[in-house]
């Protein structure tokens, strides 16, 4: 379960979003979708504490944070909760893929080099990429970029995922790929929480078991992906949604 | 004009000099390793803009890239003495400074002055790490201690490591200034033979084919290192060609591999 009670934060004195209140139960699949600046990445972040809100308090399963205040300790004990998903992929360049998956695994789960492996190398078969497991970052594809940052993610055996623009630093062409190894990550543990910014539309509308529209700091529209999608309320989102189906057509 | 040089002394007092070698190496060895350390830290205090500290961390290494290292020795050489007794005044202690052997004057100086100028060093190759892999890192739950050792230290090594290597071959020659401390490395062994032989021209031309062939041997070293440290990116460069069939050049510098 996730909870946020008034959050709020700025970028010197950049308002981006303002007492926001939000709950996910856990296994929920929520879609964050909205026009770019809206501060989408921003508020994942926070959740993840690579942010720090304002004010307001953030609850994961349990353990409650009330902005701003927080202990390097705790800081740490609450960012284990969640894992991200980087648009940039972000993979440790000098490790191979299997140094990559397995890194978390030992340096902040204290696992031994093999029991680590072990689960690193279940990860990454859970991603599709069993033969490249020896090879570095830039011997890869975007897409199996962003794969081996989706095992990663995964191999923290965190409740809640998230995933910020996944595909949209990829050709067009390899962003099917990653779609599919998501959609396999949601299908295969229908408990784990996902959190997912995406600008893809129609996968959205296909996974998500709900649709957050995010626009100048405040949540405009809360549903289901059909009643956000097919029967939207606001008019900002009906904008929104002609602009992409106009762009899809 | 017989023997107005001796060819043969210049090679045959090469294994007499080399006695001192382990010297040379020992000051060059600990000044390099405790100044990379501190030049980390310094690094980190600059980077972090701890107040106070890195004003008093500017000061110094603009003190010691602003005087030369020879008087940086005379400076340590004579003002310990001063320091202890000082100290033994004021705190009633009984510290002697027979008690420290020369070295360790030889080694602070050359410490500090390599954490000086490491600190620069590091400190540029702290900034271009990856501010991703950095995120990442801290996502995954990492400390800021292991973030530190996991991936800033490794990656901004790689990227220093040519700068480092100079720093380390500058040092490896500057030890010869040692004497003033006397410490009795391989210049100041050349100096004695010489002051026995009166063979001056040949004993620094001795010392002149050490010091380059340590160099030389160096430089391979440094470079092997690097091509060892950079596999990540030879690996790459590989990549249009066929994945599975590595050459034996980088089937051998990859080293950790998993057979499934
Ligand atoms: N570190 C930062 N410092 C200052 N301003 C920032 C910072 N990060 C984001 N912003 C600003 O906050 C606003 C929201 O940014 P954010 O990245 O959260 O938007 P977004 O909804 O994710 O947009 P996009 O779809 O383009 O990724 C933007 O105006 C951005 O310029
Ligand atoms: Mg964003």
């Amino acid at each position: 379960m996730i909870e946020l009670k008034g959050l709020t934060k700025s970028f010197n004195r950049q308002l981006i979003f303002k007492d926001l209140n939000l709950r996910i139960e856990s296994g929920e699949v929520i879609g964050l979708i909205g026009p770019s600046g809206a501060g989408k990445s921003t508020l994942l972040r926070c959740l993840n504490l690579l942010e720090t809100p304002d004010s307001g308090s953030l609850t994961i399963d349990g353990l409650t944070y009330h902005a701003p205040k927080i202990s390097n300790r705790q800081k740490i004990q609450f960012r284990r909760q969640s894992s991200m998903v980087f648009q940039q992929f972000n993979l440790f360049r000098q490790k191979n893929i299997l140094g990559n998956v397995s890194e978390g695994l030992v340096t902040v789960k204290g696992l031994s080099r093999s029991e680590a492996q072990k689960v690193a190398v279940e990860q990454i078969q859970r991603v599709r990429l069993a033969d490249h497991i020896n090879k570095y970052p830039g011997q890869l594809s975007g897409g199996q970029k962003q794969r081996v940052g989706i095992a990663r993610a995964l191999s923290m055996g965190t409740n809640v995922l998230l995933l910020d623009e996944p595909t949209s630093a990829l050709d067009t062409e390899l962003v099917g790929d990653v779609l599919d190894t998501i959609k396999d990550v949601i299908r295969q543990d229908t408990n784990q929480t996902v959190i997912i910014i995406s600008h893809e539309l129609s996968f959205i509308k296909e996974v998500a078991s709900r649709v957050l529209f995010f626009d100048q700091g405040q949540i405009l529209e809360d549903g289901s992906p059909s009643d956000v999608f097919d029967h939207p309320q606001n008019d900002r989102v009906k904008q929104f949604l002609q602009r992409y189906q106009a762009r899809a057509i | 004009m017989q023997h107005l040089i001796d060819f043969k002394l210049i090679f045959t007092q090469i294994p007499t000099l080399l006695q001192y070698l382990p010297n040379t190496l020992m000051i060059t060895f600990f000044s390099m390793i405790i100044g990379l350390a501190v030049g980390l830290v310094l690094a980190i205090v600059k980077l972090n803009r701890i107040p106070v500290l890195s004003q008093v961390v500017a000061v110094f290494v603009s003190f010691i890239r602003g005087t030369p290292i020879i008087v940086q020795l005379y400076l340590t050489y004579y003002g310990i003495p001063i320091f202890l007794k000082y100290l033994n005044y004021y705190q009633g202690t009984t510290y002697s400074v027979n008690a420290i052997p020369a070295l360790a004057f030889v080694l602070l100086a050359f410490s500090l002055n390599e954490a000086a100028y490491n600190s620069e060093n590091i400190r540029a190759a702290i900034l271009a790490v990856d501010k991703g892999e950095l995120e990442a890192a801290q996502s995954l739950g990492m400390t800021r201690w292991e973030v530190l050792r996991r991936v800033t230290i490794p990656e901004a090594f790689v990227v220093a490591l040519p700068t480092l290597g100079n720093a380390f071959i500058g040092l490896m020659k500057n030890t010869s200034l040692a004497f003033v401390a006397s410490v009795v490395d391989l210049t100041a062994e050349g100096q004695i033979l010489a002051g026995n032989s009166y063979r001056y021209f040949e004993s620094y031309l001795s010392l002149a084919i050490i010091y380059w062939g340590l160099t030389i041997i160096t430089e391979q070293i440094l470079r092997l290192l690097e091509r060892r440290l950079t596999v990540f990116e030879r690996a790459s460069e590989l990549r249009v060609a066929n994945h599975d069939q590595q050459s034996g050049l980088n089937r051998f510098f990859i080293r950790k591999r998993v057979t499934q």
